[in-house]
């Protein structure tokens, strides 16, 4: 992340430029890395990263050494001064310059998302508050279009929480749930602002006041809902909690 | 009178000491008595007997007492084809300069058992055909070539040189090579070095047979 930390990420495909192979795993969503092979044919490769906000170009230059090794081995190839190129989106560094070694040698940072909103299901029990989990066979947002489909957050399923991105470019966002057959639905409300936090990031449009309106869990809201917390972060953290 | 006691006893040490140190080391034992020319037998064998190396090496030592500065040069060709038809070849010449001491101090015949250390340099061409086959690259081949490149290293050696015959002597010298310093800037990256053997390791050994001539040197008045 832009901070250094080890961020997981949704990948909707990941190739190299000109090879028709897609080097992401189809049953994975998540990832915190991914491996290449690297053409020691050429002295040249391009990554394409397909995430849910955009496509990131990694553009690689190095030097490719080729050694006999044995009578009984194929040829040895020697990967090193692996170098981003001025093509490479501008969130790509190089990490450790020879391939093969271990560790990681090329970091990917991404700018925060500043519209994921984190709801929480909670329950009372004995009296105390504990998680709960809903089973959510379906989530749909009002307007599909505007943003990436949602199916890239974990928004069906045996949810303890759910993660919803906020349009941006609106002031309230509907989130529509079906929970045992019946649709739910959750309403966002609040204000945007415009402000660079990272300066590499540019101009980002942050959320203000947010509120929430739901018939989710209908007999306690909305006495229920429990505002968690104003600001939104990145990875989310919870803003409100549900309990039912 | 204590204090002389002590510089008098301490000057004795020093002067029996000094005494001792020239009644062993003669300046006229550092005159050389002859000069060892022989040549590596394994080189010639390898040449002979095997498929993919011919050379030679030849030796040099000259006796300085039980120090013996020694020289040594070669010539080697030497050539690979692996299972999936990639080739490599290098020809080159080296040498190798240091000394050897001996620790049979007393022997009449100056037979030797000893330990040394050279300076080794060697100076090559090498070429490849590279091959492989590559599930996601497909199929490649590529024929590169360096030549004119230069490699250095340390030895550590140790062996016996025998008297058989007159002027004939034998022996072999063990080597253990290491500092190896490459020219790893090429494309094609050295698989072998002349006269020190493969590059894959840090370190590595060798091995030398020789035969030799002992040829007697005017003795001076």
């Amino acid at each position: 992340m832009y901070d250094g930390t080890l961020d997981s990420v949704v990948m909707v495909d990941s190739r190299i430029v000109g090879l028709d192979s897609s080097f992401s795993d189809p049953e994975k969503d998540y990832y915190t890395n991914l491996v290449f092979p690297v053409d020691f044919t050429t002295t040249l490769q391009q990554i394409e990263l397909e995430d849910v906000e955009r496509t990131r170009l990694i553009s690689l230059g190095y030097t490719v050494q080729k050694q006999f090794v044995s009578d009984v081995c194929t040829p040895r190839f020697f990967i090193s001064n692996l170098k981003n190129l001025p093509e490479s989106s501008d969130s790509v560094k190089i990490l450790s310059s020879i391939a093969g070694e271990g560790g990681p040698h090329v970091a990917v940072y991404r700018c925060p998302r500043p519209n994921i909103v984190r709801v929480a299901f909670q329950q009372v029990a004995e009296g105390k508050i504990v998680k709960d989990t809903l089973a959510i066979t379906e989530t749909s947002a009002d307007d599909m279009a505007e943003y990436k489909p949602v199916r890239y957050y974990p928004v069906t399923g045996n949810l303890s929480y759910i993660n919803l991105p906020l349009q941006i470019n609106s002031t309230s966002t509907q989130f529509t749930f079906t929970i045992n057959n019946v649709a739910k639905t959750m309403i966002f409300t609040y204000d945007t602002v415009e402000a660079t936090i990272f300066e590499s990031c540019g101009v980002q449009t942050f959320i203000t006041n947010l509120q929430l309106a739901s018939d989710i869990g209908t007999a306690s809201l909305p006495e229920g809902v429990k505002h968690k917390a104003d600001s939104i972060y990145d990875p989310p953290k919870i803003n409100f909690a549900i309990l039912q | 009178m204590r204090y002389f006691n002590s510089i008098a006893l301490l000057l004795l040490v020093c002067c029996s000491a000094f005494a001792q140190k020239k009644d062993s080391v003669n300046i006229r034992m550092f005159i050389p008595t002859s000069i060892r020319v022989g040549v590596d037998v394994v080189s010639i064998a390898k040449t002979e007997f095997g498929k993919s190396f011919e050379g030679f090496e030849t030796a040099v030592d000259v006796d300085l007492y039980r120090y013996y500065p020694t020289v040594e040069f070669g010539n080697s060709a030497s050539s690979y084809v692996s299972l999936n038809g990639s080739t490599y070849a290098n020809e080159g010449n080296y040498w190798r300069a240091g000394i050897d001491v001996n620790f049979l101090k007393k022997d009449p015949e100056k037979n030797m058992f000893f330990l040394g250390a050279r300076y080794g340099r060697s100076k090559y061409s090498e070429n490849a055909t590279l091959i492989n086959t590559d599930p996601v690259w497909g199929d490649y081949t590529e024929t590169l070539t360096n030549t004119d490149l230069t490699a250095s290293w340390m030895e550590l050696t140790t062996g016996v040189k025998v008297k058989v015959w007159r002027l004939f002597w034998l022996g072999y010298t063990a080597r253990f090579k290491f500092w190896k310093k490459l020219d790893d800037s090429q494309e094609l990256l050295t698989s072998e070095v002349p006269g020190y053997g493969w590059t894959d390791r840090e370190t590595t050994w060798g091995f030398s047979y020789y035969a030799l001539v002992k040829i007697p040197l005017p003795k001076k008045k």
